[in-house]
C-alpha cells in the first residue's frame, strides 16, 4: 500500500462531504431530504461545462454552475411548496416533479447544446476534463474547507438559520410567530441548491461529466450524514474515513468483492452508529423519566 | 348509455390500431427489420443511426439496381434502447407483427443473447453488426455476426504485446460481458506464451472512480497495461492511470473508438493502442474506400462504429437471396456458409458458429485522433 491510496480517498471524500453539506442543511432546517438536489448536482456540473465551452473562461463557468444549482433549487422548493407540502407528503410528489421536468430540461440543453457549440469556434477541450489532477485536489481541497466553514458560520450567526430551524420543526407555528415559512423554505432550497451546484463542478471536475452525476454519491453522502449524526464539525474527517474505508478494501481483495467489503464495512459503521444513538437516546429517556419521578 | 358508448369506442379504436399496424406484405418488398438503439444510455443513440444510416445507403443502391432478385428492400426499424428487455420486445414485434425474415440487431452483446431465444422459436434470423461477446458464439443456428467475437481483439493484443516484449502486462476491466470476453482471452492467452498478468482487476460498471484499482495495477510493477470498459468507464480509467503514471504504455480495444472516451480522458488517451474491426479511412482500400467515400457523399460525415458491418449485413443478406431465393432456411443456410465475402469492413468469412473471422487492426490515439499504427 502507498500514499496514493491516501490521495485516492482524499479526492473521493472531497465529491461526498459537499454534496452531505447540501443535504446537512435541507435536513437540519427543513427536515427532508429530496432527490431534488441531486439534480441540482448535475445541473451545476454540466451549466460550469457549457458555460467554458461557449465562454473559455473558468471564472464565468464555474459561476454558471452555481447559479444553475441555485435556480434548481429554487424549482425544488417552489414546487416543494405548491404540491409536496400542501399534500402532506414531505416534498417527495415536488421533488419527482421536479426530477422529471429538470431531467427533460438538461437534456434539451445537451442536445441543443451540442449542435450549437458546432458552429463556435474554436470549442478546444472539456474544461472538466483538461485540469490535472494535483491541480483539481488543491481546488476541491480549499472549496470543500471553505464551504464546511462557511456553513458553520452562516449556522451561528444568522438568525435564518434559527428561523429555519423554527419553520423546520414546526410550519404552522413559525407561521403564527409571525414567520414567513415559504420565504424560509425558498432561501435554504436556494443555498442548498448552489452548494449541490457547487458539489456537482467538482465531482465532474474529479470524475468527468455524465448524465448519472449526482447519483454515484447519494447513498454514501445519507451514510456520511447518519455516521456524522448530524454533526457538521465531523463532516469532512468522515467523509475522508469511508472513502479511506472503501479505498482500502478495494486494494487489498481482489476484484468486485474489495467494492463489497468497503461497502459492508461502510453499511456496518452506519448501523452501529443508528443502535448507539438510539441506546444513547433510550437512556436519555430512562434518566429523564428517572428526574420527573423523583421530583 | 354514454359510458357505453366510450367503451365500444376504444374498442374498435384499439383494434383498428392494432389492425393497421400490422404490416401487410406486398410481393414486391422485401421487408428487412433492423433492431438496435436510436436511444438510452449515453452513445447508444449513436450506434443506432451508425447502423440506420449504412443500411439505407446498402438498401438504396440495391433498390437502383433492381433490388433482390426483382423486390426493393423495405427497412422496418425498431428501437432497443441498448436494453435486452426492450430488444426482445422489439424482435419479438418484428417477427410476429412486421413478419419479417431477418433482422439486423442488436448492439449490445447481452441484447443480442437475450433476443437468441425468440429467434430460435420464431425462426427469425438475426444479423449483428455490433456484439462482439463470444458468448453469441454458436447461441443459435439462427444467429449470425458480421463483426468478428471480442476473442480475436483480446488475442490479437495479446499477441502483439508478446512481440513487443512485455514480460508483465496488468488488466482492468469492467465486469460485462462485452468487456470481459478479451480480459480473458488475453489472460489466457498471455499465460499460455509463458508470460504473466501480475494484476486482474475489474470495476463495476458506470463506476467513476477507478484510482484504487489504478494504484493497485500500478504496484504490481507491469510493463504495461490493458485497459477495457465502456466509453464512461474506460475513460475514466484512462485518466485516472495517467494521474498516476506517466509512462507505461495503456492498451485497449474497440470502445477507444467513441470520442466520448477522449472527451473524458483528454490529454491522457495519447498513445493508448487499441484494437478495432472497424476499417479506417486509412486502411482502406478497394470496397472497403468504395464504402467511405459513397457513405460520405450521403451523409458528410465519415462512417462511424459498426456502419460498414451494418452495410455488409444487408449485403450478405442479398448475396444469400440471389443464390437461394426467398426461403427462409435456405437463406440461413447459406449463411453459415459465406466465405471470403469481400465487404466494406474487409474480406471475411462466417464460420460454423456464425461469427466473421475478420482480424482486427491496431490503431493509435495522436493528437486526439485515431490513426494506424
Amino acid at each position: 500500500m502507498n500514499y496514493q491510496i491516501f490521495l485516492n480517498a482524499l479526492a473521493t471524500s472531497i465529491g461526498y462531504s459537499v454534496f452531505s453539506l447540501a443535504l446537512y442543511g435541507q435536513f437540519t432546517y427543513l427536515r427532508m431530504i429530496s432527490i431534488s438536489l441531486v439534480t441540482s448536482v448535475i445541473a451545476g456540473a454540466y451549466g460550469c461545462n457549457y458555460a467554458y465551452l461557449m465562454t473559455n473562461n473558468p471564472t464565468i463557468s464555474i459561476l454558471c454552475g452555481v447559479i444553475c444549482g441555485i435556480i434548481l433549487g429554487f424549482c425544488g422548493a417552489f414546487l416543494h411548496i405548491k404540491i409536496g407540502r400542501e399534500k402532506e407528503v414531505m416534498g417527495l410528489l415536488g421533488s419527482f416533479g421536479y426530477f422529471v421536468i429538470i431531467q427533460g430540461l438538461i437534456t434539451i440543453i445537451t442536445g441543443g447544446g451540442i449542435e450549437a457549440f458546432k458552429f463556435i469556434p474554436p470549442v478546444s477541450s472539456n474544461m472538466l476534463c483538461s485540469f490535472t489532477y494535483p491541480e483539481w485536489l488543491l481546488f476541491g481541497l480549499i472549496i470543500s474547507v471553505l464551504l464546511n466553514v462557511l456553513y458553520i458560520i452562516f449556522q451561528k450567526f444568522f438568525s435564518l438559520s434559527t428561523k429555519a430551524i423554527a419553520t423546520g420543526d414546526n410550519y404552522e407555528l413559525s407561521k403564527l410567530l409571525n414567520l414567513n415559512p415559504r420565504k424560509i423554505e425558498i432561501n435554504i432550497q436556494l443555498l442548498c441548491g448552489g452548494i449541490a451546484g457547487i458539489s456537482g463542478i467538482i465531482i465532474a471536475f474529479d470524475k468527468g461529466l455524465h448524465p448519472d452525476l449526482g447519483y454515484d454519491i447519494i447513498l454514501k453522502a445519507f451514510a456520511i450524514l447518519i455516521v456524522t449524526g448530524l454533526n457538521i464539525y465531523l463532516l469532512f474527517f468522515w467523509s475522508f474515513f469511508l472513502a479511506l474505508i472503501e479505498s482500502i478494501a478495494t486494494y487489498l481483495f481482489d476484484g468486485q468483492i474489495g467494492q463489497a467489503v468497503g461497502l459492508s464495512i461502510v453499511v456496518l459503521i452506519v448501523l452501529i452508529t443508528i443502535l448507539n444513538k438510539n441506546i444513547q437516546i433510550s437512556r436519555m429517556k430512562v434518566k429523564l423519566k428517572e428526574q420527573v419521578l423523583s421530583v | 348509455m354514454k359510458l357505453h358508448f366510450n367503451i365500444i369506442s376504444i374498442v374498435i379504436l384499439i383494434l383498428s390500431t392494432l389492425f393497421f399496424s400490422c404490416t401487410k406484405k406486398s410481393s414486391d418488398e422485401y421487408i428487412i427489420g433492423v433492431a438496435v438503439p436510436f436511444s438510452g444510455q449515453e452513445g447508444a443513440a449513436t450506434y443506432g443511426k451508425n447502423i440506420k444510416q449504412a443500411c439505407e445507403l446498402a438498401a438504396d443502391e440495391i433498390n437502383k439496381t433492381g433490388g433482390i432478385s426483382g423486390r426493393k428492400i423495405k427497412l422496418v426499424y425498431e428501437d432497443t434502447k441498448l436494453i435486452p428487455s426492450i430488444s426482445v420486445d422489439a424482435v419479438t414485434k418484428l417477427s410476429t407483427v412486421d413478419r419479417v425474415d431477418i433482422i439486423i440487431g442488436d448492439v449490445a452483446s447481452s441484447s443480442t443473447i437475450a433476443c437468441s431465444k425468440v429467434v430460435e422459436q420464431y425462426k427469425t434470423i438475426l444479423i449483428s453488426p455490433a456484439s462482439t461477446s463470444h458468448e453469441i458464439s454458436g447461441i443459435s443456428k439462427y444467429v449470425f455476426r458480421t463483426i468478428a467475437p471480442d476473442t480475436y481483439e483480446g488475442e490479437a493484443m495479446a499477441e502483439f504485446c508478446k512481440n513487443k516484449g512485455y514480460r508483465k502486462v496488468a488488466i482492468c476491466y469492467v465486469d460485462n460481458a462485452g468487456t470481459k470476453g478479451p480480459a480473458l482471452i488475453f489472460k489466457k492467452k498471455y499465460e499460455e506464451f509463458g508470460l504473466e498478468v501480475p494484476t486482474f482487476e475489474v470495476l463495476s460498471q458506470g463506476s467513476t472512480d477507478a484510482r484504487t484499482q489504478m494504484t493497485k495495477l500500478i504496484s504490481s510493477k507491469p510493463d504495461a497495461v490493458y485497459l477495457l470498459g465502456y466509453a464512461l468507464e474506460l475513460g475514466t480509467m484512462i485518466k485516472q492511470f495517467r494521474e498516476q503514471d506517466k509512462l507505461l504504455p495503456i492498451f485497449s480495444f474497440q470502445v477507444m473508438e467513441e470520442p466520448k472516451v477522449r472527451e473524458i480522458a483528454g490529454l491522457s488517451a495519447e498513445g493508448v493502442i487499441f484494437t478495432t474491426p472497424t476499417i479506417y479511412e486509412d486502411l482502406a482500400s478497394g470496397k472497403s474506400r468504395n464504402f467511405i467515400e459513397k457513405y460520405k457523399a450521403v451523409y458528410t460525415d465519415p462512417p462511424g462504429i459498426f456502419s460498414a458491418n451494418a452495410y455488409d449485413a444487408i449485403y450478405i443478406i442479398k448475396y444469400c437471396i440471389d443464390k437461394v431465393g426467398f426461403d427462409k432456411e435456405k437463406i440461413r443456410s447459406e449463411l453459415s456458409q459465406i466465405s471470403n465475402f469481400e465487404g466494406a469492413s474487409g474480406n471475411f468469412s462466417i464460420n460454423k458458429n456464425g461469427d466473421s473471422d475478420q482480424k482486427p487492426f491496431l490503431m493509435i490515439v495522436r493528437e486526439g485522433k485515431i490513426v494506424k499504427y
